[in-house]
C-alpha cells in the first residue's frame, strides 16, 4: 500500500508539470493550429534568464516575477514576430518554422551560455524531503502540485467563465465565425501566447529547480514530455491535455518504481510503448471528445 | 426618402483570381428587408459575407448608417450593428447553447456604447423568451441541437448584439417545411419589430412573403432588383431569372 501511495504521490507531482506543459502547447495549437516544437527551448531561455537574474544578486522573490514577465514577453514576441507572420494557411510551414526556431534558440544559447550546465537557483527549503509513514515527498513536489492546481483552476475559470475565454474557445473552433461576433483572431493569438508564456515561466522555475542545472539542450526533453502528454490527451482539448499530463506522470512514476532494476534504463522507451498502445486503442487521445463540453 | 441604413455601390469581390460578385448595388432603409435570390453558386453567400466584412471589396463602396465601412473588418462591422447568421449556421459545438448566445453579445465599443452586463442578461432573457427550447437546452452542447434548433440558436446568437441589420443565409436550408415555417414566423416577428433584414434563399416563396424588395443574382450579377409588388409572376421569375429551365452556365 505504501508503495502504491508513493507512486501516486510521485505521479501527481510529475503529472502536474506535464499537465501544465501540455496545456501550454494546446493553447497555441487551439487558435493557430501550431504544435510549437520550440516550446521547450523557450522555457530553457526563460530558465537562463532566472539564472542570470540570480547571478547579478537578485533574491528569489524578485527573480520569480521577473522570470514570469520575461517568459510572457518572449512567448508573445515569438508569437508576434515569428509565427503570426507565417500565417495559418499552412500548418506544416508553422511546424517547420517551430523546428527551425528550436534549432536557432539552442544554437544561440550555446553561443551565449556555453555547453556547460549552469546551476539553477533553488532555495534549500524546497529541497527538504518530508517523511510521513514511510512516504517521501519533497517540498518542491508539493509546491509543484499546489502551483499547478492554482494555474489549472485559474485557466478553467478564464476559459469557461469569462468572455475572453469564450472568445478563445470560439476562435479555436471556428475563427471565421468568431470574427462575426467581433472577436479578433489576432488578439486571441496574442492571448494564447501570453497564457503559454505564463505557463512556460512557471515550468521553467519548477522544472529546473527540480533538475538543479540547465543546459542549452535541456529543451528537447521538455518539448517531448509536453508533446507526449498532448497526444495522449488529444490535440486541441484543454481537459485532454490535463488528463494526458497526469496519465504520463503516473505511467512514468509506476515504471520508475515497479520496473525491475535491469530494465530501468528502458523507462523512457517503455513510456513511448505505453503511448503507442494507448493511441492504437484510442487514436483521438483520452480527451479527443472531451473538447465537446456536452459529452 | 429616409437616409438608407445600408448602401452598397458597384460591389465587386471574389476569391483568388475569380470575381464571384460583380457590380452589385443594394440599398436598404431602416426596417426594410430584401430577399437575395439565385441558384447555387450565384454569389449570394459571397455577397452577404462581403457585406459582413469577411471578404474584402475588390472595388465599389459600402456605407452603413452614413458611415463609410468599405475597408472595415468584420469585427468593426459587427460592433456597428451588422449581424450575419452565416450559411450552415456555424454553431460553436464546443460551446454550450448559452455560451453560443453570450459570445454573440459583442462588446460594442465603436460608435455604440458597450453592452453592459445587465443588457447582456436582458438580451439573454429575451432570447429565452423567444426560444423556450434554447432555455431548456442552455447547458447542453451547441452541437446537440436538431437542425431547426440550431437555426434558431444561430438567429438568436446573431440578435444578441442588438443589430440594426440582420443577414440570414439560407434560413430554411435542410429544414423540414414545418420547421422552416417556424423560422420564417420568427423572421416576420423581427421584421414587425422594425429590424432591417437581408434574407438569402435559393428560391423561396417564403422569402418573398416576408420582404419588401427582391434582388436576383445570376453569375454574380444582379439581374433583377425590384420591390416585391412589382415582381413578375412566380413561373416567369423561376424561368427567366433563376434559370431553372435554362442550361446557362453559372459561374461559381
Amino acid at each position: 500500500m505504501t508503495g502504491f501511495l508513493q507512486v501516486f504521490l510521485d505521479g501527481l507531482s510529475l503529472g502536474s508539470s506535464y499537465s501544465l506543459l501540455a496545456l501550454g502547447l494546446t493553447m497555441v495549437f487551439g487558435v493557430l493550429g501550431l504544435v510549437n516544437f520550440a516550446f521547450g527551448d523557450m522555457i530553457v531561455w526563460t530558465a537562463f534568464l532566472a539564472v542570470e537574474l540570480t547571478s547579478i544578486g537578485l533574491p528569489l522573490p524578485a527573480v520569480i516575477p521577473l522570470t514570469l514577465v520575461g517568459s510572457v514577453a518572449l512567448s508573445m514576441f515569438v508569437g508576434e514576430v515569428v509565427f503570426r507572420r507565417v500565417g495559418t494557411q499552412n500548418p506544416l510551414s508553422l511546424l517547420l518554422v517551430s523546428f527551425g526556431l528550436s534549432l536557432v534558440l539552442v544554437a544561440l544559447a550555446v553561443q551565449v551560455f556555453g555547453e556547460l550546465a549552469l546551476m539553477f537557483p533553488s532555495p534549500t527549503a524546497l529541497n527538504t524531503v518530508l517523511q510521513v509513514d514511510g512516504l517521501q515527498i519533497s517540498m518542491l513536489s508539493l509546491v509543484n502540485v499546489a502551483v499547478a492546481a492554482v494555474i489549472l483552476a485559474a485557466l478553467f475559470v478564464l476559459l469557461n467563465r469569462s468572455r475572453l475565454g469564450l472568445a478563445l474557445r470560439a476562435t479555436a473552433e471556428n475563427a471565421r465565425t468568431a470574427r462575426l461576433m467581433a472577436v479578433r483572431p489576432k488578439s486571441m493569438v496574442r492571448l494564447s501566447f501570453a497564457i503559454t508564456g505564463v505557463i512556460g515561466g512557471v515550468i521553467a522555475l519548477l522544472w529546473f529547480m527540480k533538475v538543479g542545472t540547465v543546459t542549452p539542450r535541456s529543451g528537447l526533453d521538455i518539448t517531448l514530455k509536453a508533446f507526449i502528454a498532448l497526444v495522449i490527451g488529444g490535440l486541441g482539448s484543454a481537459r485532454g491535455a490535463v488528463a494526458g499530463g497526469f496519465a504520463l506522470g503516473f505511467a512514468e512514476a509506476a515504471l520508475a518504481s515497479w520496473l525491475p532494476v535491469d530494465l530501468r534504463g528502458l523507462q523512457q522507451a517503455l513510456a513511448f510503448v505505453v503511448v503507442v498502445i494507448l493511441l492504437v486503442l484510442r487514436p483521438q487521445g483520452i480527451g479527443g471528445r472531451l473538447l465537446d463540453v456536452s459529452r | 426618402m429616409p437616409e438608407p441604413l445600408l448602401s452598397v455601390h458597384g460591389l465587386v469581390t471574389g476569391y483568388g483570381p475569380n470575381a464571384v460578385v460583380e457590380q452589385v448595388d443594394l440599398s436598404l432603409c431602416p426596417g426594410e428587408s430584401v430577399a437575395l435570390l439565385g441558384v447555387n453558386g450565384a454569389g449570394k453567400t459571397t455577397l452577404v459575407s462581403t457585406i459582413a466584412g469577411l471578404n474584402p471589396l475588390w472595388s465599389g463602396s459600402m456605407t452603413f448608417r452614413g458611415d463609410t465601412v468599405t475597408k472595415a473588418g468584420p469585427e468593426a462591422r459587427a460592433t456597428m450593428g451588422i449581424s450575419l447568421c452565416p450559411e450552415g449556421r456555424q454553431i460553436f459545438t464546443s460551446l454550450t447553447v448559452e455560451e453560443n448566445l453570450l459570445i454573440g453579445a459583442t462588446p460594442s465599443r465603436r460608435r455604440r456604447p458597450a453592452a453592459t452586463a445587465a443588457q447582456v442578461q436582458e438580451r439573454l432573457a429575451r432570447s429565452y423568451e423567444r426560444f423556450p427550447i434554447l432555455k431548456e437546452r442552455r447547458h447542453g452542447g451547441g452541437g446537440q441541437l436538431s437542425g431547426g434548433e440550431q437555426q434558431m440558436l444561430a438567429i438568436a446568437r446573431a440578435l444578441m448584439s442588438a443589430p440594426e441589420l440582420l443577414m440570414v443565409d439560407e434560413p430554411s436550408m435542410g429544414l423540414a417545411p414545418a420547421v422552416a415555417s417556424t423560422v420564417y414566423g420568427l423572421l416576420r416577428e423581427l421584421k414587425r419589430e422594425g429590424l432591417a433584414m437581408i434574407v438569402v434563399e435559393e428560391s423561396s416563396n417564403r422569402a418573398l412573403g416576408l420582404v419588401d424588395q427582391c434582388i436576383v443574382l445570376r453569375g454574380g450579377r444582379s439581374v433583377l432588383s425590384a420591390p416585391v409588388g412589382e415582381l413578375p409572376d412566380h413561373a416567369t421569375l423561376l424561368e427567366v431569372y433563376l434559370g431553372s429551365s435554362t442550361s446557362e452556365e453559372v459561374t461559381s
